[in-house]
């Protein structure tokens, strides 16, 4: 994927990365081995810590069904998970997984699954949601992500002034672009590849 | 707070005023007293808005105490828009300076002769009610401003706007919240149409010369304060996620899951969801100069409301909820925060239940009144509301009454009040809730998700039909309980997951009051405030029947998981058989 479709390259300010919280509730693709539980895909392909995933990640979807079991639920290409830290409300309770009130939305979940699909490249979409987006996305974005071209025109126009001041370097497909023209550009892309490095203060 | 305030605003020659000792009342406070002054008093087929209805405001049994978070305020009633008793309750400032100048309860009663506004100020010296047809039609924001210039920059309000004035059964009751803004609203089931129904505009509250509440022990309520203080802020959801985001940090992952009720009910997810989700707004509201967190009241650690300003950096209202959020945007496919935001600022200041409102703005959009995603047409709607032209005054007489008007089948209401923002077909076991419930759907009946806590979560399989009504009984039993102590709804996601801070409210309670209650005892409140409830909407007229969703829930598959309700009315009539 990344070969294929326009590459935008990014430094930014570290403090920048948390612009793009609408983009990750939107999702981004990631390009991963499929095939895997839910549990292997977070821990062993991102690199999140497993007590991370135990202790924030308390609320997840996998194509819109709320999982109650990350070890059963398996990933195949093209499927799309949400994660979420843990929600208020009763509903909030009811969504996440294992919980007590999961029964309250049985008709909903996520049934477990024996692992029939077939370890192979694929693409993930991967939705974060409030805490999730703030603590993991920074790190997605610098592991690379696919996305909307409109979606990242509309992150860097909304926050134009902020981007143009802590925007260190900018190349599309290699070639050195400002924070303005790349927003022209990306007008006409459907999909882009984006990889960001965070510079610290 | 050991006396009740009555005034008979139908006395001959005007407003009489009386002060009782609690007698039957004595150890009862928030729900489980306007619950219990209803119940006995005021007779279950009486017009809502006629003499015989009252209107009781009480703070809880914590309130005026330094104990965080117990500044909820329960307002009690028949309601004029289910026709059955109604407790509304509201955060903001009230709760805790009407408990410190020592009432458990204000009622109101009787009827005025004629059409003469009332406003009634309340501070250590006692009662003074005056006639002001001054404020007649007056917005809350602008009513607020008047009685800041008239009796200073620390009162608090408690008041009604047009919608009140109007007896709209979607009227609302105005709380100030600390930087005396009306923003915190007891807004179902129509209470601020029963206080104008009493000529009522405003009940001044002032509590200078009056100090916090003393317990019994106060070092044991002073250690307790401080477990319970700790346990709140280390939960990831009221340390974190509320303070962060706010209640509207649900809609992406409610509109995830597919039960986020989209364009009237039709889907359950909607496109626009990142625009107006939590994350967003706290971005937008951080990047205006407004603010994310934000207590309502003094004595708030969790913080979950804000600040938002316009495009130009101004105030425009404070941190809309999640419920707000969906009632004017998903529910009516709009997508535009300050457009929403808006529509928040007036339900405000007209007096304004959102989620009711919203819901029938939702009807009328698919009834073709208006196209759906107009977010300009949503806001001249509500302002119709406001000047009270006929298509105003249907609106603002709720969902139910909207879809008779214009002939819509699918309209998403229990007992005539509008579902909040959760589609009962994704999330069976809140639908039901919303059909069982006392005060028709309604999210927060039973919300207190501490049922295992309790000790009474029950030995039935929670995947059974049967188990889906036992949790919801007991979530609707330990909600009547929290909602008596004065505090806030949101504990309970701290005292769900940890022992020891559901113990230091208990410990709370029983230093403060020299008692020794149990987890039992809580749960026997809970279910005594719901039989008081349940008693008199029997008396009223209703029964199983109407413990029930509309039709089309069981009948039209919600995309995109394409369910329907399946909880049967056999089992629905199980809830409460306690």
């Amino acid at each position: 994927m990344a070969q294929s479709i326009p590459h935008v390259y990014l430094q930014l300010e570290s403090d920048l990365l948390s612009r793009f919280a609408q983009v990750f509730s939107k999702g981004v693709g990631i390009s991963t081995r499929t095939g895997c539980s839910i549990k292997d895909f977070i821990c062993e392909q991102l690199g999140i810590q497993e007590e991370y995933l135990e202790g924030r990640i308390q609320t997840i979807f996998l194509n819109g069904k709320p999982v109650d079991d990350v070890d059963t639920s398996v990933i195949a290409d093209g499927s799309m998970l949400a994660l979420s830290a843990a929600m208020p409300g009763l509903v909030g309770a009811i969504m996440r997984r294992g919980g007590y009130y999961a029964a309250m939305r049985n008709t909903i979940t996520h049934e477990s699954e024996s692992s029939t699909a077939c370890a192979q490249d694929g693409i993930v979409t991967v939705k974060l949601f409030n805490l999730t987006a703030k603590e993991l996305g920074p790190l997605l974005l610098q592991r690379g992500v696919s996305l909307e071209g409109s979606d990242l025109k509309d992150v860097l126009s909304k926050f134009k002034d902020d981007f143009r001041r802590g925007c260190k370097g900018a190349t599309l497909n290699g070639e050195q672009i400002t924070i303005e023209n790349l927003i022209v550009k990306l007008e006409d892309k459907d999909s882009i590849y984006l990889q960001i490095n965070p510079i610290q203060d | 707070m050991d006396k009740i305030l009555r005034i008979n605003v139908g006395a001959d020659g005007g407003p009489e005023t009386k002060t009782d000792p609690m007698g039957d009342y004595a150890g009862i406070a928030g729900r489980a007293l306007t619950s219990a002054i209803i119940s006995k008093e005021v007779p279950p087929t009486c017009h809502p808005l006629g003499e015989d209805n009252k209107l009781v405001i009480a703070p809880g049994l914590l309130s005026g105490t330094t104990a965080a978070m117990s500044g909820r305020l329960s307002v009690g009633c028949k309601s004029p828009l289910t026709g059955g008793i109604k407790e509304a309750n509201a955060g903001g400032q009230a709760a805790q300076v009407l408990a410190r100048l020592g009432y458990a309860a204000i009622v109101l009663e009787g009827k005025p002769d004629d059409d003469t506004l009332y406003k009634i100020f309340i501070n250590k010296d006692g009662v003074k009610i005056s006639t002001d047809n001054s404020l007649r039609m007056l917005g809350n924001y602008d009513l607020v401003d008047k009685m800041k210039g008239e009796y200073g920059d620390k009162v608090t309000c408690i008041s009604i706007g047009p919608a009140g004035e109007m007896k709209m059964s979607a009227a609302s009751i105005a709380i100030t919240d600390m930087e005396q803004r009306p923003t915190r609203h007891a807004g179902r089931g129509g209470v601020g149409a029963v206080m104008g129904s009493k000529g009522v505009k405003v009940i001044v509250l002032d509590d200078d010369g009056m100090s916090m509440r003393a317990p019994k022990d106060p070092d044991k309520f002073k250690a307790a304060n401080q477990t319970w203080v700790a346990g709140l802020r280390k939960h990831p959801v009221t340390g974190e996620g509320l303070p962060a985001y706010g209640t509207n940090v649900l809609t992406n992952v409610i509109n995830e899951a597919g039960a986020y009720p989209t364009k009237n009910f039709m889907w359950g997810r909607f496109d626009g969801c990142s625009k107006i989700s939590g994350e967003t707004q706290a971005e937008t509201e951080t990047a205006r100069g407004g603010k994310a967190t934000h207590g309502c009241h003094r004595g708030c650690i969790i913080r979950c409301s804000g600040i938002y300003m316009n495009k130009d950096g101004q105030y425009l209202t404070k941190q809309p909820e999640y419920e707000t959020i969906w009632a004017h945007g998903g529910n009516c496919g709009i997508d535009d925060l300050d457009a929403i935001a808006m529509l928040d600022r007036l339900d405000d200041d007209y007096g304004l239940d959102t989620i009711e409102i919203g819901a029938a703005i939702g009807v009328a959009m698919e009834a073709g009144i208006a196209e759906f995603g107009d977010a300009e047409a949503a806001i001249n709607l509500v302002k119709e509301v406001g000047k009270g032209t006929h298509l105003g005054r249907i609106l603002g007489n709720g969902a139910a009454v909207t879809g008779k008007v214009f002939g819509v089948e699918r309209v998403p209401v229990v007992k005539g009040q509008a579902m909040p923002a959760y589609d009962p077909r994704g999330v069976q076991g809140i639908g039901v809730t919303y059909a069982t419930s006392t005060m028709g759907a309604d999210h927060t009946s039973g919300y207190a998700v501490a049922t295992n806590i309790l000790g009474v979560g029950g030995s039935v399989d929670p995947l059974t039909p049967e188990g889906q009504v036992e949790l919801s009984r007991n979530l609707q039993i330990a909600t009547a309980a929290i909602d008596s102590t004065g505090m806030c709804l949101f504990i309970a996601f701290a005292i769900l997951d940890q022992e020891d801070t559901f113990q230091a409210l208990i410990d709370l309670i029983n230093s403060f009051y020299g008692l020794s209650l149990t987890a039992d005892d809580v749960t026997d409140l809970g279910k005594s405030v719901l039989r008081n409830e349940r008693d008199f909407n029997a008396r009223a007229g209703f029964t199983a029947k109407h413990d029930r969703l509309p039709d089309y829930f069981k009948k039209e598959k919600l995309p995109p998981h394409d369910v329907t309700f399946g909880v049967t009315d056999e089992e629905l009539d199980e809830v409460f058989n306690f």
